[in-house]
């Protein structure tokens, strides 16, 4: 078995390139980005590459700018569909790349507003370097910003926007920011954290139209209308799922992978982002953790070179907000009750989420990263809470 | 005391105030060190997690490897090596001796 293809060049793909060439060097591993550029770290898209620390150059993936003799990679190539009898990939410049053994981690991409709400009006998403060095020039002192949606993606430009003097509202259709994922204390204390800072949130409102109107954009919400200089949309991903399920591979909100990464054709394997796979509580999803999809990628490479592995990842993200480090351990949405550590009223403070029996199901750490490498390890071993309470934290 | 290249032994203070399985952090100038007694055996490396700007002292320590706080990247701290990511690049280390009962690790030239 010597030839693979990776479908990605994300974090998944790229860590699974590596670990491929490592574990198969006989082998050649062709790597496919549909970007134009090497393989870089996303998280700090919304963090420190808007607010001018790090560049674009700085967040190129270790490893990335040599890779072995073995991996080609090739940037900008689109793969518009798989040909699974022939086992081959084709690209859109109609170039077919054979392979014994295919991963796609094809990622997502930002949902989109809905046409008849945006209109023409330039709406800013946030997923590539290139949306990113798009953004950078708009973030300018006293520039009214929108930015639609209070997920994370949402909070950490309105959070990147504060720091340039930008004027921000953030619009949030759901009754409390950060909604899907987050236990409801999370969101009340994020909410402060960003009054405080002088972002003004409005929950429960919900975007009607947007239109633009000579130098600024109007946004129309159920209040009424807002006017902005920049909109920026941060309203969820949605896997991209179309290569697979245009050859007839599982999908189900991502392409289906079981735990050890392999797809309902056996030559085919998935990870990262785009993957719907086994989590430790509650039935198959996709989980958007850069974590996850950096062990997935190397757990797949693994499974596609014949190792016994599995892919049991405790997912985990970090958000990084002023100066706030909010890290989610396993699924602190799945408790039935809750125990805080430390004083919520303060800036370092833990919230951990048991299940019905009192086992640790997951939890979300505010400043104490202690916490958080026990959460981990709380959630692996199904400990009780005590085991929280015991462990020398911050 | 200075070796030939102009690094130096610095003490940081003593065994027993690192016990076993624990860490210390110790500032030296502008570099910040985190000593570790791995079981009786003291290690030192930069205290500063090289994917953020977070105090490793502040993390986890686990048998012999240390997990940064803010993001949850891990090293060996005997080697330095980034074991887990998002760590990637690995860990400065510094070589470490124990005269009397002094830990003194050997740091560079102030203008290395």
């Amino acid at each position: 078995m010597h030839r693979f293809v990776v479908v990605g060049g994300g974090v998944a793909g790229h860590r699974a390139a590596i670990e491929l060439a490592r574990r198969a060097p006989a082998s050649t591993i062709d790597l496919l980005s549909e970007e134009p550029c090497l393989p870089y770290d996303r998280p700090p898209l919304s963090k420190e590459l808007l607010h001018g620390s790090k560049t674009a150059e700085q967040i190129v993936l270790s490893g990335a700018a040599n890779y072995p003799n073995n991996i080609r990679f090739h940037a900008g190539v689109r793969v518009t569909s798989i040909d699974r009898q022939r086992q081959a990939v084709v690209t859109a410049d109609g170039i077919a790349f054979g392979y014994d053994r295919l991963l796609l981690a094809t990622g997502s991409r930002p949902r989109r507003l809905p046409a008849e709400c945006a209109g023409d009006a330039p709406v800013h998403y946030l997923r590539t370097l290139q949306d990113a060095a798009a953004l950078v020039p708009q973030l300018k002192a006293d520039r009214r910003i929108v930015v639609i949606g209070g997920g994370f993606i949402g909070l950490e430009v309105a959070a990147a926007a504060a720091r340039k003097n930008c004027r921000i509202t953030v619009l949030e259709a759901q009754p409390r920011l950060l909604a899907r994922g987050m236990p409801p204390m999370v969101s009340q204390w994020v909410e402060r954290l960003h009054r405080d800072q002088g972002i003004d949130i409005q929950i429960s409102t919900g975007v009607q139209a947007i239109r633009c109107d000579r130098s600024e954009i109007l946004v129309r919400i159920e209040g009424g209308i807002i006017a902005a200089d920049v909109i920026i949309a941060g309203i969820g991903a949605e896997p991209n799922i179309e290569l697979a399920a245009n050859a007839k591979l599982a999908t189900d909100d991502g392409l289906v992978v079981d735990a050890q990464c392999r797809t309902s054709d056996p030559l085919i394997f998935g990870a990262g982002e785009v993957t719907s796979h086994p989590v430790m509580h509650g039935p198959s999803r996709r989980v958007e953790s850069w974590k996850s999809s950096a062990e997935q990628g190397t757990i797949a490479a693994q499974a596609m070179t014949g190792a016994e592995v599995t892919f049991d990842e405790i997912p985990s993200l970090w958000s990084d907000q002023f100066d706030i480090n909010i890290q989610s351990i396993g699924f602190p949405d799945l408790g039935v009750a809750h125990e805080i550590l430390g004083d919520p009223a303060s800036d370092t403070w833990t919230l951990v989420s048991l299940d019905g029996d009192g086992s640790v199901v997951g939890g979300v750490a505010i400043n104490r990263g202690r916490d958080a490498s026990a959460l981990r390890r709380a959630v692996k071993q199904r400990a009780g809470s005590t085991f929280m309470q015991s462990n020398k934290v911050a | 005391m200075a070796e030939n290249d102009g690094s130096q032994w610095h003490a940081l203070g003593t065994l027993d105030g690192v016990p076993a399985g624990e860490m210390s952090a110790h500032d030296v100038g502008d570099i910040h060190i985190a000593l570790y007694n791995i079981d009786g055996t003291i290690f030192a490396t930069d205290n500063v997690c090289t994917h953020a700007y977070a105090l490793l002292t502040d993390g986890w320590l686990d048998n012999n490897i240390i997990e940064c706080p803010l993001h949850g990247g891990q090293f060996d701290v005997c080697t330095g090596k980034a074991v887990c990511s998002p760590a990637e690049s690995d860990l400065r280390t510094y070589p470490v001796r124990v005269v009397e009962g002094q830990i003194e690790v050997l740091l560079p030239d102030a203008e290395s």
